[in-house]
């Protein structure tokens, strides 16, 4: 980023926000039909009961907890790009957290809907929260579905602040360029900003502040999500190794969707320049790095599974990748190689074996293999919870109590409509705001200087 | 605020011609603000390491949030109790969690309200300039640095004088 100058950067930004390509409608269109899918196949569900899905006894938890866990993992690249590696002054995070964290707070959006739909009877959702009722009944504390409800509203409500708080100085940016309407609007948005050292002051040691208590909200929200679990005595979740388990693999899950959002990006709004192949390996590295912890988790789970003696535990782990226990061959039993079983292959190719080619130095400076990777990572996360989800439902403690789970068409759709209104979300952000954080990536330049050698 | 301003301001091209230039005026006792399109600590350094009072609302909007975290559940607990097992009926541990999130909310939250109000208020007590010149100026968020001196008349020549020894770009009187 040499040659970039501060008028560059404001100009750029600028850019991508002037009336884009048709490929640009089409894409939110796309997506728009997808959302528009997802949201009819709700109010069916509404109208006609949960009975429409494929939840039932034994599996209560499926294919919606699934997306939950997995929109809750994709939000936790943003806070920690905006907080954990601000405080760890990574330079090269700065052209892409302002996406991180738009990602970041449409995922958790997108991930708090899933309780309610989850519930079936939606209107009374409120139920969830400690509220004065009629009889003074006060929620439960000790039940990890709380700390839940607690964590991921306190999660939304910081992500939102955070990313509303860096917004500010650009939206003033952008007001002091733009022209007309959008004028009047960034003008309304920007909060009276005007640049001054008194403003400044406080932004730079309030954002300090809000990246030190975020940190820590990065690694609880997964680690009180994976509890949902863990405390239970189901075989497969109880298990100690969930919390740092579940961080890495939300780690793991978050970056690459940075990377399949950011790729496209810097293609199509000609942000090359910012979005460096330097930015680009950087984020590769630590999804590799998560993808070795990820992957060790998966191991560990089997060799204590093995080594606790405990023969459900054995039994699971056998059922995850195998099916059924039979004689003969493992694999391929008629009709005992389910779908938890193809989720679990699936999960190990897309999450430890894809990841492998980010050593190579050429694949991490290839966009394409990159973005191959990021989405193959995507696929293999959604199946991880998946995997993580039904197939210990299925198979707990009785054999009396097993049984088996098939996603119904009303889920695919609630789960496409997912999709639709995160990218419907996104696609319209970067029209719409500064898709880069204009003054950090200023922050990152060298500032011009009549005498280079005056810098102290 | 602005109608009543009286001074000069310019704006500069080169970091280290501001900095110059504040440093300068600082030590001639000038009344100034400073205008950039992003912090840098080197403004910092230039204008004496002033120091925000932020820490002080995250600190006590933080600590009200443990001490709610806790007193809600625990109230709540005790008024209506609902046995689970032989577990306590206030158990400390599961409620450090509540605290901990009422932490990070209310902290977080009194922040950033903070940083627009305290930014607000400190601005309100420095006049700035109300010209449209100044106001439709647009540089100082792009690639600008702005320096404002409060001063009047009998001081705009030894100031106009300390502004243009370190290259101002840009100078306008405002009386």
């Amino acid at each position: 980023m040499s040659s970039v100058t501060y008028a560059d950067v404001n100009a750029d930004m600028l850019r991508t926000l002037v009336r884009p390509k048709p490929a640009y409608y089409l894409l939110l269109v796309g997506f728009v039909i997808a959302f528009g899918i997802g949201a009819l196949s709700w109010a069916i569900q509404i109208d006609v009961g949960l009975g429409l899905s494929g939840i039932s006894h034994p599996v209560g938890w499926g294919v919606y907890i699934t997306n939950f866990v997995f929109w809750i993992g994709i939000g936790h690249a943003g806070t920690l790009i905006s907080a954990v590696f601000f405080l760890t002054r990574a330079p090269w995070r700065a052209p892409v957290y302002r996406a991180a964290e738009a990602m970041t707070v449409f995922a958790v959006m997108t991930a708090g809907l899933f309780p309610l739909i989850h519930v079936g009877r939606v209107w009374l959702a409120y139920w969830l929260i400690p509220y004065p009722n009629q009889r003074m009944l006060w929620v439960n504390f000790k039940s990890p579905l709380l700390w839940d409800v607690f964590a991921v509203s306190t999660y939304l409500t910081i992500s939102v602040t955070f990313f509303v708080v860096g917004l500010v100085p650009d939206l003033a940016a952008m007001r002091d360029n733009a022209k007309g309407i959008r004028k009047l609007i960034y003008w309304q948005l920007a909060l009276g900003w005007n640049n001054s050292y008194q403003q400044w002051l406080h932004y730079a040691r309030g954002y300090l502040l809000l990246a030190a208590l975020a940190t820590p909200l990065v690694f609880s929200v997964h680690s009180i999500v994976s509890w949902d679990f863990a405390m239970s005595l189901i075989p497969g979740w109880h298990t100690t190794i969930f919390a740092p388990y579940f961080v890495a693999g939300a780690i793991f899950s978050g970056l690459a969707m940075v990377l399949t959002i950011c790729i496209p990006l810097r293609t199509v709004f000609g942000l090359e320049k910012y979005i460096t192949h330097h930015v680009m390996q950087s984020l590769a590295k630590v999804i590799l790095f998560t993808s070795i912890i990820v992957g060790y988790a998966y191991t560990t789970e089997f060799f204590i599974a093995y080594y606790s003696g405990v023969p459900y535990e054995r039994g699971l782990f056998y059922f995850r990748p195998f099916g059924e226990i039979g004689d003969g061959s493992p694999f391929f039993h008629k009709g005992d190689f389910g779908v938890p079983n193809f989720a679990f292959w699936i999960m190990v190719f897309c999450n430890v074996i894809s990841p492998l080619p980010l050593w190579r130095f050429k694949i991490r400076n290839n966009v394409i293999a990159l973005f191959i990777i990021s989405v193959l990572i995507n696929v293999g996360m959604w199946f991880e919870r998946f995997n993580i989800v039904v197939s210990s439902l299925q198979r707990d403690f009785n054999p009396a109590n097993w049984g088996s789970y098939h996603p119904t068409i009303v889920e695919f759709g609630i789960t496409l409509g997912s999709f639709g209104m995160f990218f419907t979300l996104f696609t319209a952000f970067i029209r719409a705001m500064p898709s880069m954080a204009i003054a950090e990536v200023k922050e990152g330049l060298e500032p011009p200087r009549r005498n280079p050698a005056a810098h102290h | 605020m602005g109608k009543s301003f009286s001074g000069i301001w310019g704006s500069f091209q080169y970091m280290d011609d501001a900095t110059g230039a504040i440093s300068a005026l600082r030590e001639a006792g000038k009344d100034l603000s400073v205008l950039s399109p992003f912090p840098h600590h080197e403004i910092y350094h230039a204008m004496g390491e002033p120091q925000s009072r932020i820490p002080f609302v995250t600190l006590l909007f933080g600590g009200l949030g443990v001490f709610f975290g806790y007193a809600m559940t625990s109230w709540m607990s005790l008024d209506w109790v609902l046995p689970v097992s032989s577990k306590p009926i206030v158990s400390i541990p599961p409620y450090t969690i509540f605290a901990f999130e009422l932490m990070v909310l209310l902290g977080g939250i009194s922040t950033a309200i903070g940083v627009f109000v305290m930014g607000f208020f400190d601005l309100a007590r420095k006049r700035m300039p109300a010209s449209k010149a100044f106001k439709n100026y647009g540089r100082f968020s792009n690639d600008r640095f702005g320096v404002v001196v409060r001063c009047d008349r009998g001081d705009a020549e030894s100031v106009e004088k300390i502004m243009r020894d370190h290259h101002v770009e840009e100078l306008v009187r405002e009386f």
